[in-house]
């Protein structure tokens, strides 16, 4: 409740034209932002590219937001959305050969993890996750790394708690199954 | 329900009590299904470990400058085209302009031509070829116009009448007499024989002489 009204506080600043309420904003979020954008693009260099899309949305919408959720909800609706159709044009992009090989290479070179035995699970988790279709790899990644209710998935999703539950346990199976077949 | 779904269930903590109650104890009694909790358990683990992994927090220390850069440049970006279509639409408005003003200057211009030479034809002309008047009316010329149109008159008449320069000499304008004297000094048969010879010259071609 006092991280709310401190955001709100901010927000109101921010209106006002005080761009450092801004700064303070994305200061406060930023990781949460990254971490969510990485997970469901599966490499850094995505995820760096997707946390500025973020924040361009985020500078120009701020002004219309309603408080009828939280911030976090809101930034985290947005990261959603915008790391959806990153990965969509990136898709494409790939399917049209304008990535290759080399690019990828470069992508896995380029990180901001430091322990190399927690990098390797990482990129392996994240090389597994991206088999995942990606309305699965977004709730697999609110239940299990943002640790989300159900109830507040929904919010952000606007699907039902049944169909979720139902999403996130295909999605566990899945992934339970191409990480046995990763190490196999 | 399948098995494995009743697995996931239990350990994503939705199963309803009852349902928890006879899960616990089918699996107080099935190894297999103890094993497969485990392995569910250790793989809910290793993602948990991967929530806090050790990264470099430098890098967030550039999201902030990174953003203002990109903005300032994704505003100038903007600002180009605005103040290309900006001028592109001041120029378009200003030719449009000139051109609607140029074209209600050249209509203006022909009613105007074609109103004077109305009133001239109505006011001037139509004085000349008023065939009740008694004498052309040239009182609308000035004295050089007038001496310019005698000169040219004179001209034609000596080419149409092929007079010799003696003849010519009655023309001329340092004589004192006018066309009107001259034409009183001339007599019927004289006045019947230049009107043949006009006659001739005009509509044959030759002369009767």
């Amino acid at each position: 409740m006092a991280e709310d009204s401190n955001d709100f506080q901010l927000i109101k600043d921010f209106i006002s034209g005080n761009e450092s309420a801004f700064n303070k904003i994305v200061l406060k979020y930023q990781q949460k932002i990254y971490w969510h954008a990485r997970r469901m693009a599966g490499n850094h260099l995505d995820a760096d590219e997707i946390v500025q899309e973020v924040l361009i949305v985020l500078y120009n919408k701020l002004k219309d937001f309603q408080f009828k959720s939280s911030l976090y909800t809101w930034i985290y609706k947005i990261t959603t959305t915008r790391s959806i159709n990153y990965l969509r044009k990136r898709n494409l992009k790939q399917a049209f050969s304008l990535e290759d090989n080399e690019t990828k290479l470069e992508m896995s070179k380029d990180d901001i993890v430091l322990d190399l035995e927690s990098k390797e699970k990482l990129e392996k988790l994240e090389n597994v996750m991206q088999e995942l279709p990606l309305r699965q790899r977004e709730i697999f990644i609110m239940r299990n790394f943002d640790e989300m209710s159900y109830e507040e998935i929904s919010k952000i999703t606007g699907k039902s708690v049944g169909g979720l539950k139902a999403n996130y346990f295909h999605a566990l199976k899945k992934i339970m199954e191409l990480m046995k077949n990763y190490e196999n | 329900m399948k098995t494995k779904d009743k697995i996931l269930k239990y350990i994503d903590n939705s199963l309803d009590e009852n349902e928890k109650i006879q899960f616990e104890k089918e699996l107080s009694n099935s190894e297999e299904l103890q094993k497969q909790i485990s392995n569910y358990s250790s793989f809910i683990k290793d993602i948990d470990k991967l929530k806090n992994v050790k990264f470099d927090e430098s890098y967030f220390a550039e999201t902030i400058p990174k953003f203002r850069s990109r903005q300032e440049i994704s505003h100038r970006f903007l600002l180009f085209p605005r103040i290309s279509l900006s001028l592109a639409s001041v120029v378009s408005v200003a030719l449009i302009f000139i051109f609607t003003v140029l074209i209600m200057n050249k209509k203006d211009y022909r009613q105007k031509s074609t109103s004077v030479i109305a009133d001239k034809s109505v006011t001037n002309v139509s004085g000349l070829l008023d065939p009740s008047a008694d004498q052309i009316n040239l009182g609308f010329m000035t004295n050089e116009e007038s001496a310019k149109f005698d000169s040219t008159l004179n001209i034609e008449m000596s080419k149409e009448l092929d007079l010799s320069p003696k003849d010519l000499s009655y023309l001329s304008p340092d004589q004192s007499s006018d066309l009107s004297s001259l034409l009183q000094n001339i007599n019927e048969n004289d006045a019947n024989d230049i009107y043949r010879e006009v006659l001739n010259q005009k509509f044959f071609g030759r002369s009767s002489k």
